[in-house]
């Protein structure tokens, strides 16, 4: 797969990815996703407190191709949005894994994360 | 259009080729009791002659549309239309042709579409158009939509003074979600605002209000916007009169959100009540919400200007299910004929027009005030009215159309209380000597 990948991180099947810091998630897209996209023109800010339940959506990106929406990795309460992002989308586009990323969730069950995918799992599943 | 017939052998050809073995087969899923279980009672089989000779019976009870001027117009509205309109609508180019599944295709569409929603936005003062709904009422149901998705929110209230049929198509498509519509009263021919502080509350999404309204009146938006603003919810406004734009002043110095209005006014035929068109006004922070589609502009590979269908990755063919809404399609004909239309008058025509509309209006309702049969009301109104006759309405109708005048809507087969009131439209294609006549066969005493 010639995509990036960050170890450390869980990612999903819908090319989500999730890092933990004790209870609280910090959520993204991955490359794979970033690419396939295309440019990425606009992210619906998620509302503050908003509870979202692991993979259902939690909120919608649109690139110059199509808008889709994005899974929540693990459940729990939307803490913040990246407004970096929400202003200046592209930022997705060029650094998916650091300032792209998109929500903080406050995490109701860490353990969920045994749900998903590590990196090397995730390679394996988006080889082509 | 050519009528191709099919033989039975041709029939059972084409069943076949789908895989049914009957008719009956290719229908089952459509429910039993709805099924018309008879052939269709169509007189015949005539040869030509016959058949023309039944056509022109038929066409023989039609007036001639030019012999009657309409007093009625409650959504629909008799304008003159230049026939440059006509001549560069029925371009085989823009007559004939279907939405090519290219857009970029067909450049020429494509920059009417972005002239007319020049013209919109100039003249609602908004930032972005959609150019193109099926018509003003479902332009109207899509925007109570838009704002429940922008406040997740679900209180809609609503002025009773909004077409009558519009409040009907946003009941159709609220129908299915959780969206509570409130009604606003009315007193004499604006709203009546004044329950409007209480039933605004956190939950409201929208106030819907038209202007002109249905009986006419102009609405005193600026003073309702900042109370509705300040609870979070949107304004809309409807405008069924869209050459009132030339006139009264732009949505948005009103602080509206969203404009739903029809363009039928704007060189579009009457035609039996559709098709029309609606559109979409409204700024740029709500541009993601919008549905339907947009014209953009750019440059191709040479460098030369270029147009693009653009904002759409929301739309159907692309979202399925959960697309921002169902409307995929747009009504690109009448696009073509409201622009020609706005190009031709220019801003100063615009506003003639408008100002001919009112003038010619109030000076009716004067005559009117003066024979002593109608009772008149105070309110600011465009180019409708309402007045309360003290004659019989039938009386009213007939002595209108056996002078070639279609009579004016009877207002209580939309509001049961107003019995006697009847709707006035005047347009600038009534002259002063035609108001003067009506003003003296409605005058005379019974």
């Amino acid at each position: 797969m010639g995509y990036k990948l960050k170890e450390g991180i869980f990612y999903t099947k819908s090319d989500e990815w999730v890092s933990l810091d004790g209870d609280i998630a910090t959520v993204g897209i991955s490359d794979y996703a970033q690419d396939k996209l295309g440019d990425i023109v606009y992210i619906e800010e998620v509302a503050k407190g908003k509870k979202v339940k692991q993979s259902e959506v939690f909120t919608t990106i649109e690139s110059v191709k199509a808008a889709s929406d994005l899974n929540a990795p693990v459940s729990g309460e939307v803490i913040e949005t990246n407004g970096d992002v929400v202003s200046t989308p592209s930022i997705i586009n060029q650094d998916p894994y650091g300032k792209g990323w998109i929500v903080k969730i406050k995490v109701k069950d860490p353990n969920e994360v045994s749900n998903l995918m590590s990196d090397k799992e995730y390679s394996e599943y988006r080889k082509e | 259009m050519k009528y191709i017939p099919n033989t039975d052998n041709e029939k059972k050809g084409m069943l076949k080729e789908i895989g049914v073995s009957s008719f009956n087969e290719l229908i089952k899923n459509i429910p039993e009791n709805i099924r018309l279980k008879r052939a269709l009672s169509i007189p015949g089989p005539f040869d030509e002659e016959e058949i023309r000779e039944w056509v022109y019976l038929i066409a023989e009870k039609n007036v001639n549309f030019f012999s009657f001027k309409p007093l009625i117009g409650a959504g629909a509205y008799r304008h003159y239309i230049p026939e440059v309109v006509k001549a560069i609508v029925s371009r085989e180019e823009f007559y004939t042709s279907y939405t090519p599944y290219q857009p970029e295709v067909s450049q020429g569409n494509l920059q009417s579409m972005f002239e007319l929603q020049t013209h919109l936005a100039r003249l609602a003062g908004m930032d972005v158009v959609v150019p193109s709904l099926y018509d003003g009422a479902s332009a109207v149901a899509e925007a109570v939509l838009m704002a429940v998705r922008i406040t997740h929110k679900n209180r809609i209230i609503v002025s009773s003074l909004l077409h009558p049929h519009y409040r009907e198509v946003i009941n159709t498509y609220t129908e299915p979600h959780n969206i509570e519509i409130i009604e606003l009263p009315f007193d004499k021919g604006c709203t009546d605002f004044s329950d409007l502080k209480n039933l605004l509350n956190a939950n409201t999404a929208a106030v819907v209000v038209q202007s002109p309204n249905f009986f006419g009146g102009i609405e005193n938006i600026a003073a309702i916007a900042s109370e509705i603003h300040d609870t979070g919810a949107l304004l809309i406004q409807s405008i069924t009169e869209s050459i009132s734009l030339g006139l009264l002043i732009a949505p948005a110095d009103m602080d509206v959100d969203i404009v739903a209005g029809e363009s039928q006014s704007f060189g579009i035929d009457l035609n039996f009540g559709g098709p029309y068109n609606g559109y979409l006004a409204t700024k740029t922070r709500f541009l993601r919400q919008l549905p339907g589609r947009i014209a953009g502009e750019t440059v191709d590979k040479n460098g030369k200007r270029a147009f693009v269908m653009t904002m759409r990755a929301r739309e159907q063919d692309i979202r399925r299910e959960k697309a921002t809404s169902n409307i995929c399609s747009n009504h690109a004909l009448n696009i073509v004929a409201a622009n020609v239309y706005l190009s031709l008058l220019g801003k100063n025509g615009l506003y003639q027009v408008a100002l001919l509309n009112t003038k010619a209006t109030h000076y009716l309702q004067r005559k009117l005030a003066e024979t002593n049969n109608f009772e008149v009301f105070e309110y600011p109104f465009f180019n409708e009215f309402v007045v309360k006759s003290k004659i019989n309405i039938g009386e009213v109708k007939n002595r209108l159309s056996s002078k070639s005048f279609v009579p004016p809507l009877r207002v209580d087969k939309f509001y049961k209380k107003c019995e006697n009131y009847l709707l006035f439209t005047v347009t600038e294609i009534f002259k002063r000597e035609e108001l003067d006549r009506i003003a003296e066969i409605l005058g005379v005493s019974c």
